[in-house]
């Protein structure tokens, strides 16, 4: 190890974590490098550039990025800085493209497809001394899982179907609600933001021992009151939390799930006409059959986590996770609607989205304020370790190697921690420039 | 159509939301009531586009509701607000309904850390027994397009 390296199995134990890997600015930069810059990391969906032309400014990391479709409708994903002096191309977060990216300094003009396609007095080069081809937009690698794209600074042939692994089934699951098979996330983000690091929320996300305590206030009111939450969350509860490797990890529902006939997280029962239930399940019985159609209703919305930064929640709740700095996190929550259902299905699920997990939603915002006390408390500096035992010696392991707990233990942010240490312990090769 | 009147009720609706007067703002809606805080421009569709408040009455009672259990823990403590309401221009619309527009500048101040937020209102008030109730009520943040911090209060 290089003299002043961070050694980070100092730092990450199988039983607890140092606050040190929350507040480090060495360690955020090491991140952004070993975990950002060298990892498939999720930028968008395919829907959201759905026509020629179509942008939506992005980052990977620090960097900024612009997935982008092109005349040809083939998708890109290039770094926002132009080739001459170093400038965002690009000023927005959505848009369309159709006249290229324009260069405000000296006006240099790349089509969407990243091609430098002209600037002023080209004369200025000598001849032989440049080729526009040679000066594209940087080019990032990108790839697709049925329509969600993550990219990849420094590709290492890991594919991302690989990457994805053991989560692929659960993006199938959210996928397969769909009558149409696919996903649409045309509807608008929520943005969100906290002064804390980063890890804080794809922790939280995947940690099934808070919900009844954190979110009482949202749980106990009038709707949820009667309900008995600790058959879900609680000692005798039948939801489990699933390390699914590679820092992946699910909360997983499915027995409540099939106990109430599915629906149950999309809480849709109540909100949404019978006819429009009754078309929306007609119409998924005409694309998977009876007997599958009455399986991915009962499986119903998954809550999962791809590492470091896509959650899905139910119902239909695709996040991103963006970091800032140590101590500030983004998070955009983008609706996802199934496509080919009936119009109120989609409504109630936009609707939720806000009412839920939005800045003013009834859940999220306590999340976001745990955040901000857990840094706060970080500054505190005697016994930093913060506690990751819980069901240490309980979990159990699958065939398939991931690792199950109940609710209320601590299985999933032991997987997250336990990949990080990974990431971070290999040394980085070469630059982190792609 | 009195000004003053309009002015007044805007004027102590706001003065409700600083002080968390939870009950007596929500006294202050008719029963049919939409709270709308667009998200990401003003002119979004509700009805396909996500907001950042979207409530008929149902959600707005449960909004309350939560707030009111002393377990919001994002309004644990409460945030101290002020508000200034200004710019109010009224006109008549139809049947019997008042449109009026204003804008705001709320300070927002809660563990030693203030936020400053601006907006414009647009409020459709009805007359209802003979007083003044809110018929709907659309908020239009300056920064709707960025990361907001938490909006855990009434805006």
């Amino acid at each position: 190890m290089a003299a002043g390296a961070i050694d980070y199995s100092e730092l990450i134990k199988e039983d607890q974590v140092h606050a040190r890997v929350y507040y480090d600015d060495a360690i955020f930069r090491d991140e952004m490098d070993r975990i950002f810059s060298r990892n498939w990391v999720y930028v968008g969906h395919e829907s959201e550039v759905a026509e020629p032309g179509e942008f939506a400014g992005r980052w990977m990391g620090l960097q900024p990025v612009i997935l982008v479709r092109d005349r040809n409708r083939r998708l890109h994903l290039l770094l926002n800085r132009c080739r001459h002096r170093s400038n965002t191309v690009c000023q927005l977060e959505r848009g369309n493209a159709a006249g290229g990216f324009r260069c405000a300094y000296h006006g240099w003009t790349y089509a969407a497809s990243g091609e430098l396609i002209g600037m002023p007095y080209p004369v200025g080069y000598a001849p032989g001394d440049f080729r526009k081809e040679d000066y594209g937009l940087i080019e990032v690698a990108l790839d697709s899982y049925r329509g969600f794209l993550f990219g990849h600074l420094n590709p290492d042939g890991r594919t991302l179907r690989e990457h994805l692994g053991a989560a692929t089934r659960l993006l199938d699951q959210a996928l397969d609600l769909a009558p149409d098979g696919e996903l649409v996330l045309r509807s608008g983000i929520l943005k969100h933001k906290y002064r804390a690091n980063w890890k804080m929320t794809m922790e939280n996300v995947l940690d099934a021992y808070h919900p009844p305590i954190l979110h009482q206030s949202a749980f106990h009111l009038d709707s949820g009151k009667s309900f008995n939450w600790d058959s879900i969350y609680g000692p005798g509860g039948n939801a489990r939390t699933r390390d699914l490797g590679d820092g992946h990890g699910q909360i997983d529902f499915t027995a409540q799930n099939r106990k109430s006939g599915g629906f149950f997280f999309q809480g849709l029962r109540g909100d949404v006409p019978v006819e429009a239930q009754r078309a929306y399940v007609e119409g998924l019985e005409r694309r998977l059959g009876k007997e599958r159609a009455a399986q991915v209703l009962g499986d119903s919305d998954p809550h999962f986590s791809v590492f470091p930064n896509f959650n899905y929640l139910p119902p239909g709740q695709v996040r991103l996770i963006r970091p800032v700095s140590v101590d500030e996190t983004h998070i955009y929550y983008f609706p996802a609607l199934l496509k080919g259902a009936p119009d109120e299905i989609n409504r109630e699920r936009v609707r939720r989205n806000g009412y839920m997990h939005g800045p003013a939603g009834l859940v999220a915002p306590d999340d976001i304020d745990v955040y901000e006390r857990n840094q706060d408390a970080l500054r505190a500096r005697k016994d930093e370790w913060l506690l990751l035992r819980r069901g240490i010696r309980t979990e159990q392991r699958e065939a398939d190697g991931s690792r199950v707990g109940m609710a209320f233990e601590e299985t999933t942010q032991r997987g997250i921690w336990r990949h990080y240490r990974s990431l971070m312990a290999s040394p980085p090769a070469g630059s982190a420039e792609p | 159509m009195d000004f003053r009147e309009v002015e007044q009720f805007i004027f102590r609706e706001a003065r409700l939301m600083d002080e968390h007067r939870y009950d007596e703002w929500l006294a202050l809606w008719t029963e049919d009531g939409l709270y709308w805080v667009p998200c990401g421009r003003d002119d979004a569709d509700p009805e396909r586009e996500v907001s950042i408040v979207y409530d008929r009455m149902p959600q707005l009672a449960n909004r309350i509701q939560r707030l009111r259990t002393g377990k919001a823990f994002a309004e644990d403590p409460p945030s101290r607000l002020c508000r200034v309401v200004s710019n109010i221009e009224v006109e008549a619309a139809s049947e019997g309904e008042i449109t009026a527009h204003s804008s705001f500048v709320l300070g927002d101040l809660r563990k030693h850390r203030e936020v400053q937020w601006y907006g414009r209102s647009i409020h459709r008030l009805r007359r209802v027994d003979g007083g003044l109730r809110i018929a709907c009520k659309k908020v239009m943040l300056l920064n709707n397009d960025e990361a907001l911090p938490n909006l855990a209060f009434l805006i």
